[in-house]
């Protein structure tokens, strides 16, 4: 008899490289309705129908990590192969990229972009770097994963970002001296370089949005 | 439009949030879960916890307790108190923590720092450093609550301490601290000519409206226990400004 596995259940899959606060993540998704559990075991990733990539620290760091624990065959696989829903966050949002200044390994390069390193001076206006603390993002979108947020608080804690990607992303910005990418969507993959898991109220509701979407898909 | 941040410092001593004045005199102010659930409801920038017996008795994070405070907490949360390894503050970011705050260890192991700062990124490490000033006038840094003393040049530490590569720095007087005296602005001022990375403000003040005078000496935060008093009856009570009047604060 075959023990059925769902494996179509609405859990999120929220990846556990040790590089990122899991729990946190997994404690808003919860708080907002949603189930969420922790993946350790790569060969977990095509169980879940929507995975969050989290990440704090330094990109050689996230990118070395992923790979030693297998992760990035089975990752690429389900978000570019399966269509996977994924939502990267923070490092984890750069970590998509090709690559970033910050570091010499190459990204995963499910986005066409460099990171680069945020400008300690802008317009003779020298910024304190890193950008830590509370800004808000601007956004034309209505709906999805940014819905009701165009000018929301969220916190950012960053030295590197997206500034200019080479291809055309649905996107939200924010400015801090530079304005750079603060989040986008290119198909089922989904970023925010801010920490949605740490942004109160509208983290939250960027969660809630987060998990209507991928029901919906 | 980027703002500055208020950070409540609690204090964790004996599984309760203790204020202290001069880092003497422990008084008990509330049971933590309960605290931080209402700086949740109040949607505080950020709050650092510092665990104030941990490197005087010579043991590490209690993560039992860091694990209790990160599940009730959707703003970033800093942790301090005790941390000598690497293994440690890795575990304390799987908890859900924002930031390590490290102190003692600056002085004690400063290569900890720089692997920290390495491995993790410089925006997760946070430097904190307790400062005296001698009845003569002369400041230096002191670590392990104030009771070890560092003999070298404070002007000459701070700048050691940032090429370890911390993300910011935590300045804390010591005199000031608990007096609702003000913060110490000169201190502030002085150690803002020595770094470029962004300083929070600790220490003295007696009222979030001071944190417009440590703002406008390019301190990115300002932070204290002036959130949490004592009230009449010796009820324990929080103040945290609404967003409006932090905006006002910001301009």
């Amino acid at each position: 008899m075959n023990t059925a596995i769902d494996t179509k259940q609405t859990t999120v899959g929220v990846l556990d490289l040790s590089i990122g606060n899991t729990g946190s993540i997994i404690n808003i998704i919860k708080s907002v309705g949603g189930k969420a559990e922790r993946i350790k075991d790569h060969q977990h990733i095509e169980r879940y129908n929507a995975l969050v990539l989290p990440g704090v620290g330094r990109f050689d760091h996230g990118i070395t990590r992923l790979r030693n624990l297998g992760f990035e065959e089975p990752l690429t696989r389900a978000v570019l192969k399966n269509k996977t829903p994924i939502l990267g966050i923070c490092l984890g949002m750069q970590l998509m990229c090709n690559d970033s200044e910050e570091g010499s390994c190459p990204g995963l390069k499910w986005i066409d972009a460099s990171i680069k390193k945020l400008p300690r001076e802008h317009n003779g206006e020298s910024m304190i770097i890193p950008h830590m603390g509370w800004n808000r993002i601007r956004t034309d979108t209505v709906q999805g994963l940014f819905k009701g947020l165009d000018n929301a608080r969220f916190y950012f804690v960053h030295s590197y970002g997206l500034i200019k990607p080479n291809e055309t992303l649905q996107s939200a910005t924010t400015t801090y001296g530079t304005t750079f990418i603060s989040g986008f969507i290119k198909e089922n993959i989904l970023a925010a370089q801010f920490h949605p898991e740490k942004s109160h109220k509208h983290g939250k509701l960027f969660f809630r949005n987060f998990i209507d979407w991928i029901s919906d898909v | 439009m980027f703002e500055k941040r208020l950070i409540p410092t609690l204090l964790y001593k004996d599984r309760g949030f203790v204020k202290t004045i001069q880092f003497s005199k422990p008084r008990y102010i509330g049971d933590p879960i309960n605290t931080l659930k209402i700086f949740n409801e109040k949607e505080v920038d950020e709050i650092a916890v510092l665990d104030i017996d941990a490197s005087t008795k010579n043991r590490g994070p209690d993560f039992n307790f860091i694990k209790s405070i990160t599940n009730e907490c959707f703003f970033p949360l800093s942790y301090g108190g005790g941390i000598t390894t690497i293994a440690q503050i890795e575990q304390i970011f799987s908890l859900g923590i924002e930031k390590v705050i490290l102190n003692s260890s600056l002085a004690l192991n400063p290569s900890l720092t720089k692997e920290a700062a390495r491995s993790f990124g410089n925006q997760s490490i946070v430097a904190s450093i307790d400062v005296k000033q001698s009845l003569f006038g002369k400041q230096a840094a002191y670590t392990h609550s104030g009771k070890r003393k560092i003999n070298v040049p404070l002007a000459d530490y701070v700048r050691s301490v940032e090429d370890l590569g911390v993300g910011e720095l935590v300045i804390t007087s010591i005199n000031r601290e608990g007096t609702y005296k003000g913060y110490d602005l000169q201190l502030i001022e002085n150690v803002r000519q020595l770094v470029s990375i962004p300083i929070i403000a600790n220490g003295g003040a007696s009222n979030y409206k001071e944190a417009e005078n440590v703002f406008s000496l390019n301190c990115s935060a300002a932070a204290g226990s002036i959130f949490v008093y004592h009230g009449p009856h010796r009820s324990v009570l929080i103040n945290y400004p609404e967003r409006d009047q932090l905006k006002r604060i910001n301009q």
